[in-house]
């Protein structure tokens, strides 16, 4: 029901009726329902690149996050707009809201929920070429088989962009936090996923060595 | 070609001192399976430590060793008692991983012996997956039509 309301509101604003879209949105009594309604309207006007509108709707959405109390329900809004952003190349909006769907992924309560929000975190910031935050926030993360798993990810972002000689400083990275792991089949998953990192670098370094 | 054989040597030497990744692989692996054989008595917990550790191993491009560790398994697995349904999971893992490690032919005949329809089709649909990764296409196809759930195939 959430995405046939945000749908239908954001009709409403594409057809130029914003205060009509943003009257009914207030209108709604749950948070999360009115964060949604205007983050799917600013979704919807992604494709009408309209930047202060979307920016306008989304900073509306975000201010409704924020009355949610769940943590995880926040996130997970306010990445999908982030999502879309980056996919749409929105690249200065997703810098802007990124801030804020840090500081709540780091508020998730369940462990394994916070990991998964942190990981695409770390993902979508590589993706974006933020290697710098992505190795940041990837160096807070106490569990070491999770650590070693987001630097593997940032090293194989790395290497796509040819970022080879940080890509294999990484490695030595992700391999002295895989060590220090006791468990001998968690260490070997996390040997496997710096292996497969690594595999991915000398790939790619082949490969753009054959271009050239 | 001289940049390239840098980044090469540099892979190589820079691996957090003398210890390269693959020998510390191999020395996770041997800790990973001694762990593991402190379940012997119980071929239902020893198989399905053994098929974890394969499966580690694949992902890390290891097939040699994670080839030799699932037939470690299926032999674990033959001594498990009771009925078929006991050791449903584990065939069918078995033979996905024996398809990404290349074992093609192996898994396939795993997979065949599966008498539950479900979980023989998950096993054939991701063998086949592994046969179209490795441009092996019309043994896919032939896989694909001997799904039994028709949904397998799309």
């Amino acid at each position: 029901m959430f995405i046939e309301i945000a749908e239908a509101l954001a009709q409403l604003a594409k057809s130029g009726q914003f205060d009509l879209a943003i009257q009914i949105a207030q209108k709604v009594d749950d948070a999360t329902m009115r964060s949604f309604a205007f983050s799917g309207i600013a979704k919807e006007l992604i494709e009408t690149k309209h930047i202060e509108l979307i920016n306008q709707f989304l900073n509306f959405a975000i201010k409704e996050a924020q009355k949610i109390k769940d943590a995880l329900m926040r996130f997970l809004i306010i990445f999908n707009i982030i999502k879309e952003l980056t996919v749409t190349g929105h690249i200065d909006l997703t810098n802007q809201f990124l801030n804020f769907a840090i500081k709540e992924a780091q508020k998730i309560e369940d462990a394994q929920r916070r990991w998964e929000a942190i990981f695409e975190i770390i993902k979508m910031l590589t993706q974006i070429g933020q290697f710098d935050l992505a190795i940041q926030i990837a160096q807070k993360i106490d569990n070491p088989l999770q650590h070693s798993l987001a630097l593997s990810e940032i090293v194989k972002r790395l290497a796509k962009v040819g970022q080879f000689e940080r890509a294999i400083a990484m490695i030595d990275r992700a391999i002295l936090v895989a060590e220090t792991i006791k468990v001998p089949i968690t260490r070997l998953r996390a040997f496997a996923a710096i292996m497969a990192a690594k595999q991915e670098v000398e790939k790619r370094s082949k490969g753009s060595q054959e271009a050239k | 070609m001289r940049c390239w054989m840098f980044l090469l040597m540099a892979l190589m030497v820079s691996l957090a001192g003398a210890q390269t990744l693959e020998k510390r692989i191999e020395r996770a692996y041997h800790e990973a399976i001694k762990e593991a054989q402190k379940m012997k008595d119980t071929p239902y917990w020893y198989s399905l430590g053994l098929i974890d550790i394969a499966k580690v191993l694949a992902e890390a491009g290891q097939f040699d060793l994670a080839n030799q560790t699932l037939r470690l398994a299926i032999k674990e697995v033959q001594k498990i008692d009771g009925p078929e349904w006991l050791s449903l999971e584990h065939r069918r893992e078995i033979a996905i991983a024996l398809a990404q490690v290349g074992e093609f032919d192996l898994a396939i005949q795993i997979a065949q012996k599966i008498e539950e329809v479900v979980n023989r089709s998950w096993a054939l649909r991701e063998i086949a997956k592994a046969l179209v990764k490795a441009g092996q296409i019309d043994l896919a196809i032939q896989i694909a039509q001997k799904f039994d759930t028709p949904w397998y195939r799309l």
